[in-house]
């Protein structure tokens, strides 16, 4: 099975693109538009894990450091790599395992995906 | 010198008036007038103070001893001593006359008087004159001494006063500072107001006993001021007039109604007198200053106004520059604000951008594929764009900021000319880099390397496909690196344009051919505490000199030292 990334945006044109460049390379993608939805699609029963969420930071309703908190409380989500994606001036973010600055090119993104991404059975530490 | 003093002389006969005047004349300092009747010399007591009056006792039409009552009747000559000469014996009964209150004699003389004698007695008043005369003087030069002396301490206390207030731009502290400074050379309590704050309760509270600070709070929260209050802070905020209290009247202070707590609060905090200010700014009443005095008995008169109102003004001073300096704040943040939503809502769509082109790429022919890359170079040049746009933003608001970080400035020069070799290569330049070993220091980082990567694109851009080096070497205290090439060069008038003395008054628009990337580099630069030189001739190339201190102490960083407390 191809493996699946979480792509969370609260730009439509973003979730959009970011799936069809990772689709085009191959990866399943599952989209949330706020950190809320991201929770709830991660934990809806019989779901595997994805191996890699990209997270925008600033989200309506449920932002991208809420999300983090509320991802490292859950033992079940906790493993699962994060890469930020954001227009802002962040440079790291606790929680994060890379900054990525929009507008990302495609061939940083996807070095970064390939680098922190969880093979088969893997886990990496938070 | 002697004090001049006056003597009159009264009678109505001309040959004893000469012969009075031979006796007594020629005393220095003397001077002496002369009347024939007692009208005259009523006249005369009216206009001058005598020393003393010889005066005639037996005058017609007007006797001596009414005349000395009428003279005595002038508040010049109440008590001017008056020195009778009679013709002859009078009786008991007329000489107690003459020595009581309303004619008020104080010697009797009788003719023909012996010029000696008279002379003595005469001289007797005068110095008895004389020495008034002095004391007077002393007394009014003691006391304009102590006037001085309080108009020098007054202005003391109000400089010093203006020091303490505008030692802040925090509302608030100008406020506690200015009720705190009239408690207790100016009050036993004060109360300061802003109008602003309506029924809301006292801004600021000083009291000579700081236990009782609370009460005065609480009882201007039970006891609001009303804006139609016929007296008081209420008033005075709305005529923009100053009032003055000398018994202070129970309406004061927002009492309405009898209230036995009113009583036994002012009893405790003490209401004798009181004065209350406005505060101006601009002719307008933005609130009030209460000076109240209560158990040091203390009565405020209209000189105490002028006092009170020169401090509140000096008060004014401050707050209208702590409420410039808050709204100049609130512009700043607004704009900062403003600033980091046009980033986001420019980049967010470039971002979609990108990757739509990146996986149109993914699938296109070889020729497609050329240009879809070439469209996605036009994303990064718009991005670079808007990042300089937001860095010349910053920088002219003064808000371009810094994070300091321990680093190697050889290894960082590695990176950037690493990542500029294929544009060398496409430029036809040999790129070299100069640099030995580690040199550390505190700098930042992503800004370092924004200058530098500026530098090296302008070298490749205008180097005309010659030999581009970049050098890092240690200096005292600091590293300097260069920037060569050889190519065009740049004009005289250009250099000078580039390299006028640092202002942020500097336009953008100066550095036309260069882009805004070298004038973002100058204010890196200067923000380091370094400098930034060129040297070049047309044709012959430039060589741009940086030099940096290793350690730049605190760089402006206008986003989180607050200036407020100085």
């Amino acid at each position: 099975m191809a493996p699946m990334i979480l792509v969370v945006d609260d730009d439509a044109d973003i979730r959009d693109a970011l799936s069809s460049l990772l689709e085009e390379l191959g990866y399943r993608t599952l989209c949330a538009a706020n950190g809320k939805e991201a929770l709830e699609r991660l934990r809806r029963p019989g779901l595997a894990p994805p191996r890699l969420i990209l997270l925008d930071l600033m989200m309506p309703v449920m932002d991208g450091f809420q999300f983090i908190r509320e991802q490292r409380k859950d033992p079940a989500l906790a493993a699962i790599p994060v890469v930020v994606v954001t227009a802002g001036s962040e440079n790291a973010v606790p929680g994060a395992l890379e900054v990525l600055k929009k507008p990302v090119r495609a061939e940083r993104l996807m070095a970064s995906v390939e680098k922190h991404r969880l093979a088969g059975g893997e886990h990496k530490a938070p | 010198m002697e004090i001049p003093a006056a003597i009159l002389v009264v009678d109505d006969r001309d040959s004893n008036l000469l012969a009075l005047e031979a006796i007594l004349s020629g005393a220095p300092g003397v001077n002496l007038s002369t009347a024939r009747t007692g009208k005259e010399a009523i006249e005369l007591a009216r206009l001058q103070e005598f020393a003393a009056v010889v005066l005639d006792a037996q005058m017609y039409p007007l006797d001596g001893f009414d005349t000395a009552e009428r003279i005595r009747d002038t508040s010049a000559a109440r008590s001017v001593p008056i020195i009778f000469l009679t013709a002859y014996d009078l009786t008991p009964e007329a000489v107690r006359r003459a020595y009581s209150d309303r004619i008020g004699a104080v010697d009797f003389l009788t003719k023909p008087v012996a010029p000696e004698v008279l002379r003595a007695k005469v001289a007797v008043f005068v110095e008895l004159f004389r020495r008034a005369e002095r004391l007077k003087i002393l007394e009014r030069e003691r006391w304009e001494a102590e006037e001085q002396r309080r108009g020098a301490e007054r202005t003391r206390f109000l400089s010093e006063a203006t020091a303490i207030l505008s030692s802040s731009l925090d509302l608030q502290d100008n406020l506690d500072f200015l009720a705190r400074l009239t408690v207790p050379r100016l009050a036993d309590w004060c109360l300061v107001e802003m109008m602003e704050d309506g029924n809301k309760g006292p801004r600021a509270v000083a009291h000579f006993d700081a236990a009782k600070v609370p009460l005065v709070e609480e009882m201007r929260r039970r006891f609001p001021i009303e804006p139609g209050d016929s007296c008081g802070p209420a008033q005075v905020m709305r005529t923009g007039r100053p009032e003055l209290y000398r018994d202070a009247p129970r309406e004061l202070l927002g009492r309405t109604g009898a209230d036995p707590d009113w009583d036994r609060g002012m009893k405790t905090l003490g209401l004798t007198s009181a004065v209350v200010v406005p505060l101006l700014i601009g002719g307008k009443a933005i609130g009030s200053l209460s000076l109240v005095s209560g158990d040091s008995g203390r009565r405020y008169g209209p000189a105490d106004i002028g006092f009170a109102e020169e401090l509140a003004a000096r008060a004014c001073t401050a707050i209208a520059n702590s409420k410039l300096y808050d709204a100049a704040q609130n512009a700043i943040q607004r704009r900062d604000e403003f600033l980091s939503l046009a980033s986001h809502e420019l980049k967010t769509p470039l971002a979609s951008l990108e990757l739509y082109l990146a996986s149109a790429r993914a699938s296109a022919s070889s020729g497609s594929a050329e240009r879809i890359d070439k469209a996605r170079r036009q994303v990064e040049r718009l991005t670079k764009f808007i990042d300089e746009l937001l860095d010349v933003s910053r920088v002219n608001l003064g808000r371009l900021s810094f994070q300091l970080e321990t680093m190697d400035v050889c290894a960082l020069a590695t990176d950037v000319v690493a990542r500029f070799q294929a544009q060398a290569e496409s430029a036809g330049s040999a790129l070299e880099l100069l640099c030995e070993g580690e040199i550390q220091g505190r700098w930042d980082h992503d800004r370092l390397d924004q200058a530098l990567s500026n530098l090296l694109a302008n070298a490749l851009k205008f180097g005309d496909g010659k030999p581009v080096s970049l050098r890092v070497m240690p200096i005292p205290n600091g590293v300097r690196i260069t920037v060569r090439d050889h190519g065009i060069g740049i004009a005289q008038d250009d250099q000078a344009r580039i390299f006028e003395r640092f202002e942020r008054a500097a336009p953008a628009r100066h550095f036309g051919g260069m882009g805004l990337g070298l004038w973002i580099t100058k204010h890196i630069v200067a923000g380091h505490g370094g400098t930034i030189e060129v040297a070049s001739h047309p044709g012959q190339g430039s060589l741009f000199t940086v030099d940096l201190p290793l350690n730049p102490g605190d760089p402006p960083d206008h986003g989180t030292n607050d200036p407020r407390r100085r």
